[in-house]
């Protein structure tokens, strides 16, 4: 690898959570480079979603390091994780349903027209124009920005809440199987917004279980199993059945370290 | 025997002299904080004081359930003759009765109607007022007022009832309805009756409403004086003259007196304090002297009206 | 880039405006007020609603549990529950009677302190400062010792109604001096009303405040992830709910012109009920002020039209009852329809 250590977003050396005596992740060394796009697979139960959680502060690790954009971290909660620049999309859990696209993609960090402290007026246009703006980067298409987020498609939704991490100037975007519940044609359009991500040089961590999105997505794909990193590889130096001979267990090998 | 007994209860209500000699009453009340309570107090100790030899030892159970008991099994194990109890909570009384009972001391429930009135033993009763009296007497008092305005001929009244799940108020409205059936009061008509929970703003809100229906009426007639003043505050703000509608309450509250007096109530009704105090002494002496008393003695309410207020601004 | 997926994407059904709950209570409003315009003319022989004293009592009666019910309403929205607004008026009005009392009256509360004739801000910010303990307790145990709002709220309904008895044993207080008794007097209290009801509708509407209120109602572990302080939120919801309940206990006892310590039983319910009348769900996320605004006057509305027919409480409540379950029936029947349409 040609990569100097600011060219690093993302490094873990020994990520390792224990849940009493089940070993969830044991010994992950991870590694993402500015503007790479990775792909994490694994069965169920394999670590992949344990493994995002030690990084984005949701639980609190067992012991290992953290590097994030060159420094250590320890992020006490999800919060942290976000405003330092890491921007999680979960599979559900991330909107508000009862409110509209700009209020969603805002929530918690509204754009305000007069200060009041707590009763500050929003800047409803702001935040409107910001919306489309991001929806435009993103190349979504909402057809009514008003309408609340209970009264759109699944695929709607998932693009609001991506779109929402695009909005912010984020560091890292972190992606937990964004497409699992959602039709072939939603899927398609989660996937653009997922290439205009790595065209706009974002880097990203998907989570996925689609093997033709993986290769179709990702420059590197890296395979959990059993709470452990069994395979990192490049996506030209592998295919599908290479890949899922590792998620089975039929091969078993190279662990992080391997490919520094 | 017979005879005797009765010849002793009679001296003892009489003279109290020779008989109550150095009787000792021991008497628990439920809270002095309570207005109502402590004039009934002020009643007791007023009384006693009267009667010679007649010792009254006064405990206050502070709202306090173990507390009361505690005080009645004092007065038994220092042998009063005769104990007075103003319940702290009348479901909680069949223990109080049991101490005494087994004692063989006269018991008197004063004021608040114990759980076990109709099973009480024969040396204990129930001195209060009779719910009956009031509403009779708002009513008839009323039923005057306007045959002395000339409408004995044909009258409209509108009633403010209570709170529906609450005897007073079902026994007061009872009453309206029984003194209108009597051939006396027979010219009056009940053209609206409805709940007003007691509460002033409800009197207000249900006579103003009565209003704005164009409903005619010669009087109102409510169970509580709080509704009654609710029911003129209604007709003051319709502009219509209280001189011409006479409305009528019960419990003569201080606010009720002052309303008498500014001559916008017509009636209220007294529930006398003092007088189921003083009645409680009486009781408690009689049965002490082995007269044979009824379960429930009634002290009668009384009726307040501008023409004897003055001897009810200092009470309640 | 620009495929085709894009231009296709699902969605296009979704455009139809959503039918507001509001609609539902003002056409429930609408058809009350008609069926007792026309059992008026059959029954009373006269219009139920051409009659500027019945509209305007019609308000009045319900405008002081409306105050309670704007409270109530926030904190629906915000996915909670508050039982304690009625006790909360019950304790206000007791212990801010006892600072308005007039001198003459020699059994006022504070007559040997000469706490008598006061002038009405004191009693005014006594009673608020009530019930901001009040709500300082409900936000502390809802959004930091984590107790269901169910729980805490109940705990306080029953404790502030403790208050309200202890504070005098009982015994009401009376006799409030003639600039007190301006806050309830007449149209007052529907003015005070309506003054806070557009209040809340605008915070609710177009503040920061408004918008996380909705967001934590919606779904409160997204709103924790977008950086929304729940916590704090939280305990402002149930402070000015609190202050709210406050605010309705003065206009109550300056209204009756006497304070009682039972005064707002029940009515934390009622507050409920408009709220959910009026579309507010029960879930959370949901409804406006508007909506419980139109949940009160069908409540004052029923009030006025139960006694303009003569027909008893009983009735009455009967019917309250029905109203509340069908609003909700229709709300509940309302969604599930809208989600398969989705």
């Amino acid at each position: 690898m040609s990569s100097n250590s600011s060219d690093i977003i993302l490094k873990t050396e020994g990520l390792t959570k224990h849940y009493g005596g089940v070993h969830a992740l044991e010994d992950a060394n991870f590694e993402l480079r500015r503007g790479e796009h990775v792909a994490i697979m694994g069965d169920n139960g394999a670590g992949k979603s344990t493994f995002v959680r030690q990084i984005t502060g949701v639980e609190q690790r067992t012991r290992g390091r953290v590097l994030f954009d060159g420094q250590e971290v320890h992020f006490k909660g999800p919060l942290e994780a976000r405003e330092a620049g890491i921007e999680t999309v979960f599979q559900n859990l991330a909107l508000a349903d009862d409110l509209d696209v700009p209020s969603n993609l805002f929530l918690g960090r509204e754009k305000i027209l007069v200060k009041l402290g707590p009763f500050s007026i929003l800047d409803f246009k702001g935040m409107r124009t910001a919306t489309e703006d991001a929806l435009k980067r993103t190349a979504v298409k909402i057809p009514n920005l008003a309408n609340t987020i209970r009264n759109m498609s699944g695929g709607q939704r998932q693009c609001v809440a991506i779109a929402r991490t695009a909005t912010f100037a984020s560091k890292l975007i972190i992606m937990d199987e964004p497409t699992a519940a959602l039709g072939v044609q939603e899927t398609a359009q989660v996937e653009n917004i997922i290439r205009q991500l790595k065209a706009n040089g974002e880097p990203l961590v998907l989570i996925s279980h689609n093997m033709r999105q993986v290769f179709e997505l990702a420059d590197r794909i890296v395979v959990f199993r059993r709470g452990r990193i069994v395979a990192n590889l490049k996506k030209s130096e592998t295919n599908s059945e290479d890949i899922v001979a590792y998620i089975t267990g039929a091969k078993t090998g190279t662990d992080g370290r391997a490919t520094h | 025997m017979k005879k005797l007994v009765i010849g002793a209860g009679a001296a003892a209500l009489i003279s109290s002299g020779a008989q109550a000699a150095d009787k000792k009453i021991g008497a628990t009340l439920s809270s002095l904080e309570f207005t109502f309570i402590a004039v009934m107090a002020k009643g007791m100790t007023d009384h006693a004081a009267k009667l010679p030899g007649v010792k009254l030892q006064l405990e206050d159970a502070k709202n306090d359930v173990a507390n009361q008991l505690s005080q009645v099994q004092n007065f038994i194990a220092s042998g009063v003759d005769a104990i007075i109890v103003n319940a702290v909570d009348t479901s909680a009384t069949q223990a109080m009765t049991d101490a005494a009972a087994k004692a063989k001391i006269p018991l008197v429930y004063v004021n608040r109607q114990p759980i076990n009135v109709d099973t009480l033993p024969d040396n204990q009763a129930f001195v209060a007022s009779n719910e009956v009296d009031s509403g009779t007497l708002e009513t008839k008092e009323i039923c005057r007022i306007l045959k002395d305005k000339g409408k004995g001929k044909g009258a409209n009244v509108v009633v403010l009832v209570g709170e529906l799940s609450n005897q007073a108020a079902v026994q007061r409205t009872k009453d309206v309805h029984d003194v209108i059936a009597t051939p006396d009061c027979n010219f009056m008509k009940v053209v609206e009756e409805q709940t007003g929970g007691w509460k002033r703003d409800a009197g207000q809100d249900i006579v103003t409403n009565w209003i704005s229906k164009g409903v005619k009426f010669d009087a109102i007639i409510a169970n509580n004086d709080d509704m009654a003043l609710g029911a003129i505050n209604a007709l003051k703000k319709a502009g219509i003259s209280t001189k011409d509608i006479p409305v009528g309450g019960v419990d003569a509250t201080q606010e009720a007196l002052k309303a008498m007096q500014d001559g916008d109530l017509a009636v209220t009704v007294f529930q006398d304090a003092a007088g189921q105090g003083s009645g409680s002494i009486d009781t408690a002496l009689k049965i002490a002297g082995g007269a044979k008393v009824d379960k429930k003695v009634y002290i009668p309410f009384r009726l307040v009206t501008p023409a004897n207020i003055k001897d009810y601004l200092a009470k309640n | 880039m620009t495929d085709s997926s894009v231009a296709a994407m699902p969605g296009a059904r979704s455009k139809r405006k959503a039918w507001p709950a509001e609609l539902n209570a003002l056409i429930g409003l609408i058809v009350i007020m008609i069926l007792f315009e026309i059992i008026g003319w059959i029954v009373v022989d006269q219009s139920f609603l051409m009659n500027k004293l019945r509209l305007s009592i019609m308000i009045t009666q319900v405008a002081v549990v409306g105050i309670l019910a704007v409270g109530v309403t926030q904190v629906i929205i915000s996915g909670g529950i508050d039982l304690s607004g009625g006790s909360i008026i019950g304790a206000t009005a007791m212990i801010a009677m006892s600072f308005a009392q007039v001198g003459t009256n020699a059994r006022a509360i504070f007559h040997a302190q000469g706490w008598v004739d006061l002038p009405i801000i004191i009693p005014i910010m006594v009673g608020l400062s009530v019930a901001l303990i009040c709500g300082l307790i409900n936000g502390l145990l809802i959004a930091y010792v984590k107790l269901p709002p169910f729980i805490a709220t109940l705990g306080m309904m029953v404790s502030a109604r403790g208050v309200a008895l202890w504070y005098t044993k009982g015994q009401p207080i009376s006799f409030p001096t003639e600039s007190f008794m301006a806050i309830g007097d007449g149209l007052m209290p529907v003015w005070i009303f309506i003054a806070i009801a557009a209040l809340f509708t605008l915070i609710l509407k177009f503040t920061v405040y408004g918008r996380h209120t909705y967001a934590i109602g919606s779904n409160e572990a997204s709103a924790r992830m977008s950086g929304i302080n729940v916590e704090r939120h939280l305990m402002q919801v149930y402070v000015i709910a609190a202050l709210l309940a406050g605010l309705a206990g003065l206009v109550l006892v300056a209204r009756a012109q006497t304070a009682q310590a039972v005064f707002g039983t029940m009515n934390e319910l009622d507050a409920i009920a408009m709220a959910v009348i009026g579309g507010v769900s029960l879930s959370g996320g949901r409804g406006s002020i508007l909506g419980t605004a139109l949940g009160m006057l069908i409540f004052g509305v029923i009030f006025s039209g139960f006694i303009f027919l003569s027909v008893d409480a009983y009735y009455q409540n009967m019917v309250k009852g029905a109203i509340i379950v069908g609003a909700v029936a229709l709300d509940q029947w309302r969604q599930k329809r809208q989600a398969r349409e989705v």
